[in-house]
């Protein structure tokens, strides 16, 4: 199957004046249609920057892109997005890549009803008249699981729940179909019970059409429930990447298994203590010499101090950046 | 402290620049002003500055009417409108935060009281207040000053008041409630220096503006009597020959603009480091983990 | 002092009630409320922690607040055994709520709270010596020298290097800030901390460090916690006993392994259900819940959960069931509570109602 989106080698660092940090050192991921791609990390991995750079969206300056590509593969084109004008990535936001966010209290405009911003996705992109976008409005907010949409339709935000709102966001951004979708902790402000609700309206939206799903979270679970392939990031670097199921059961990379071990169960044994990871991320500022995760590793050897793993087998389809891995016993 | 240092740019260093000059000005009027401000030399009198034709010589920016020596009388000059810009900004300054305080944290109809007196206080242009009081009372730097805190301290009471207002919303305050710290000490040890940012902003402001009332009321000889050399007055003896001798109302105005400048620059400068959204002297790391949050 | 306190009850908690009024409309008669708690009775044991979980609008941190005297509570009553009150030879059972001003300040030595939010926790223009010594300061106790002492010991027990003490918090990171808030919460040495989802916003490894130093300072020191949290798995690790909210009311209470395995209530099997677990060959059948969180200012008749309860019948819309014992130490507001099977994380077994 081929793929929608290719990033290949993105790299992005923050500058001020003279001064310059990394980033994004050396992202690839590939999006394929109906497949969702997990990304999971933790505060400052650079998961959000990595949606953002795909979305041209990166407030720049601060950020700058340094190299790489992001290769949009629709049928019967094939671009680099870097290389596209603001008009003509405008023209692709929306239409053919569409995103959410964390908080729809303020990715929604107040002043505006949801039906409103719905319509003006289809008269953006779909040239509708204002009359057929808001019919069609009404049929997106039905599709996303929101009853009485007729009435919903001119609600305001603030008129309606965190859960419906984010289900609104997604009916704004699945409007013109779009084969990407990218969330960015689209579940994280809501209640428990309310996202599997929603969770559950992304996954029939995107098995009836087909979309490709870049999730992004710092929720193992999320990804669990709905990652066909995840990404585990550190540090502005993939440290880890698989298939879902895989990752989970048998992570490779000391990070990733820490960060499993030190997410508490409803099965755990009563008792048992977790064993977190040791320390705090490093600043950016301060990025560890040979493998970045050698300071908090509890299986740190002399040459991870020194030597950068780059990705390594551990299975086919699945790699870890990790010295440990693909050692004979 | 780095941070801050950090992040002061031109306009910034220009503000302190212009600032610090006045201030030395004034510190060290006696020794370095070239002649006694009250020394008339009526020979000399209305003479160009030196370097301006017919200029006399000895005297860099001119003499006015009675021969007394224009910068002389700048430079002390410049005592008057910072020891009036000072004394003023701490009394509003002070009733105005305290005010602001209480109506913040206490609310209720203590709030409605204060804040009411603050609406009505607003509507009347603060040049009519003083006028009138200048005038009921006498023209004089003290009254000047009393003038002045008893109607700008609305300026610090509004900012202070939506200050409180939200800072009484926050954790830490609950924590000091939870640990017994007294009403007093909630104010004025731990609310009081979180407004302190914006407040003294507004203060750098008002130092401005006291110094364009000052040198207003004294240009209307409400002001400091005409023995003290104060920058307006200088523009109100000098009104009437300004065909004539350009010098003697271009250098005091110019003195007021530079100096209001000044304080205008550094309230901007100070309100961009207090604004923790703006990037300015954050490092780079702390920007890129708050872009992922 | 009506009620004698159970022999090993720290704190019980009876007919709590807030409610909240909102602005009046001019032409409206009654004026609306957010009514946050409906009638909660929870008991605290010395050194044990009782897990308090529930979703936006349950209540949950309004419980904090009124026992932290935040908020004033409408009725109800907060008996605790006060060491330092026992300590100056008063009388040392007192309702919480009902206290005076002076006797509140020397309870306020025994409860302590800690907060969700590390950011705004701490006063960002005091040093973090001066935030974890400011209770001790408001108390008078100890000198300067000897407050220097107690923070630095403060320090090293939460895990955090002395040196720390000349910083600002704006230095440190949201688990160190964490760390230095439950320092300040331990200053007084109280004996029992509220801990409002103290660990909701910090990133997973430092939750767990967090939650390990939470779990150590209580055997180290015999805390007792009343531990509110929304993720069912976070207040099942931290907790003995779970009291699981909804509505302003406690609709389920028991061990945590019990509650967790056998629950009675069916929103307390919707939370367990809903949880994303991240074994992912499990991944469950489950029948989602529908619609959305009531709201607590229209809060339904009869079963306040029944709009979205699967297993609603008419009883529940009409009578508001009542918190009972289902078997030893579990209890539950169900009509149907003894219905409710088990096993609710493998394939369903539905109770036949």
């Amino acid at each position: 199957m081929t793929a929608l989106l290719d990033v290949r080698n993105l790299k992005v660092s923050f500058v001020h004046g003279k001064q310059s940090r990394p980033a994004l050192d050396d992202i690839s991921l590939s999006l394929e249609r109906g497949r969702t791609l997990g990304v999971v990390g933790e505060s400052g991995c650079g998961k959000s920057l990595t949606a953002l750079s795909i979305m041209q969206l990166l407030p720049s300056p601060p950020a700058r892109i340094d190299g790489g590509e992001i290769v949009l593969a629709l049928p019967g084109s094939s671009r680099d997005l870097l290389k596209l004008t603001g008009k003509q990535m405008r023209n692709v936001r929306g239409r053919d890549i569409a995103m959410i966010f964390q908080d729809p209290m303020t990715s929604l405009d107040p002043v505006y009803s949801i039906g409103e911003q719905i319509a003006e996705v289809l008269i953006a992109h779909e040239g509708l008249s204002r009359a057929d976008a808001l019919k069609r409005a009404v049929e997106l907010l039905r599709t996303v699981g929101i009853s009485s949409p007729e009435q919903r339709v001119r609600q305001y935000p603030h008129e309606l729940s965190g859960g419906m709102r984010q289900r609104a966001m997604i009916a704004i951004a699945l409007a013109c179909k779009p084969a990407i979708l990218i969330a960015d902790e689209p579940t994280t402000a809501l209640d428990v019970t309310i996202q599997a609700q929603v969770l559950a309206v992304m996954r029939s939206m995107q098995q009836s059409l087909g979309t490709a799903l870049l999730l992004i979270t710092h929720d193992m679970g999320v990804i669990a429930e709905m990652a066909d392939e995840v990404l585990v990031m550190y540090l502005g670097r993939i440290v880890e990447r698989g298939a879902a199921t895989e990752v989970l059961e048998q992570p490779a990379h000391p990070y990733t298994q820490g960060l499993i071990a030190s997410l508490p169960s409803l099965d755990m044994p009563l008792g048992e203590r977790l064993v977190p990871i040791q320390g705090t991320v490093p600043s950016l500022a301060a990025i560890p010499s040979g493998c970045r995760f050698h300071t908090r590793c509890p299986h740190v050897m002399d040459i991870c101090r020194t030597d950068d793993p780059g990705m390594r087998a551990v299975t086919s389809g699945h790699e870890a950046a990790c010295w440990l891995v693909g050692r004979s016993p | 402290m780095r941070r801050f240092l950090a992040s002061i740019d031109t306009k910034a260093a220009v503000g302190f620049g212009l600032v610090a000059i006045v201030a030395l000005c004034a510190i060290l009027a006696p020794w370095i002003s070239p002649y006694d401000p009250n020394a008339q030399d009526l020979l000399n009198s209305v003479a160009p500055p030196a370097w301006a034709p017919h200029g006399a010589a000895g005297h860099l920016l001119g003499t006015d009417r009675l021969g007394q020596d224009v910068l002389s009388r700048i430079i002390y000059g410049s005592r008057v409108s910072l020891l009036a810009a000072f004394a003023a900004v701490i009394a509003s300054g002070a009733i105005g935060t305290f005010l602001g305080l209480v109506a913040g944290y206490f609310g209720g109809w203590v709030a409605a009281f204060i804040m009411r007196l603050v609406d009505i206080m607003l509507a009347i242009p603060f040049i009519l207040i003083a006028l009138v009081f200048m005038t009921v009372s006498g023209p004089s730097l003290t009254n000047l000053v009393i003038a002045f805190a008893l109607a700008r301290w609305v300026q610090f009471t509004r900012i202070a008041y939506g200050l409180v207002l939200e800072l009484r919303e926050r954790e830490f305050i609950s924590a000091c409630i939870t640990s017994g710290v007294s009403k007093f000490d909630i104010l004025f040890r731990h609310i009081l220096i979180n407004i302190a940012g914006p407040l003294l902003v507004v203060a750098t402001l008002e130092l401005g503006f006291v110094i364009l009332i000052e040198a207003g009321l004294s240009f209307l000889g409400l002001g400091t009597p005409p023995e003290i050399p104060s920058w307006g007055g200088m523009l109100q003896e000098g009104r009437a020959l300004i065909n004539v001798a350009w010098w003697l109302t271009t250098f005091p105005g110019l003195a007021i603009m530079l100096t209001v400048v000044g304080f205008n620059f550094i309230g901007d400068w100070m309100r961009d480091s207090f604004d923790p959204r703006i990037n300015i002297g954050r490092s780079l790391s702390d920007q890129v983990v708050a872009s992922e949050r | 002092m009506t009620k004698a306190m159970s022999d090993q009850a720290l704190l019980s908690v009876r007919s709590l009630r807030k409610s909240f009024p909102v602005s009046r409309r001019l032409l409206r008669r009654t004026s609306e409320a957010v009514h946050a708690l409906n009638g909660v009775d929870f008991d605290i044991g010395a050194g044990e922690t009782l897990g308090l979980v529930g979703e936006s609008g349950s209540g949950k941190s309004t419980v904090a607040r009124t026992l932290l005297r935040l908020v004033e509570a409408d009725t109800g009553t907060a008996l605790f055994r006060s060491r330092s009150l026992a300590a100056v030879g008063l009388p040392s059972e007192i309702d919480l709520f009902s206290v005076g001003a002076s006797t509140l300040k020397q309870v306020r030595r025994d409860v302590q709270i800690v907060f969700q939010d590390p950011y705004s926790s701490l006063n960002p223009r005091h040093s973090i010596a001066a935030n974890i010594g400011e209770p001790l300061r408001a108390n008078r106790i100890g000198s300067g020298t000897e407050r220097r002492a107690r923070v630095a010991q403060l320090l090293q027990d939460v895990g955090l290097r002395p040196d720390v003490m000349q910083r600002y918090p704006h230095e440190l990171s949201g688990g160190q800030r964490q760390r230095v808030a439950i320092a300040r919460a331990l200053a007084l040495e109280p004996d029992l901390i509220v801990a409002d989802e103290p660990v909701s916003a910090l990133d997973v490894s430092i939750q767990a460090q967090v939650m390990n130093l939470m779990l150590d300072l209580q055997q180290r020191r015999g805390l007792a916690y009343l531990f509110i949290a929304h993720d069912l798995s976070v207040v099942r690790y931290m907790s003995r006993r779970i009291a699981v909210m909804y509505l302003g009311r406690i609709v389920e209470m028991g061990g945590a392994n019990e509650v967790l395995q056998t629950p009675r209530h069916p929103y307390t099997k919707a939370l367990i259900e809903s949880v994303p677990e991240p074994k992912p060959r499990l991944r469950k059948e489950r029948a989602l819940l529908q619609g959305d969180v009531a709201s607590p200012m229209r809060i339904p008749k009869g079963c306040p959960f029944h709009p979205r309860c699967r297993y609603a019948q008419n009883v529940c819309r009409s009578e508001p069931p009542v918190l009972r014992e289902i078997t030893p130490g579990h209890v539950a507001s169900c009509h149907f509570a003894e219905q409710m099977t088990s096993a609710p994380r493998m394939s369903h077994s539905e109770a036949e109602v």
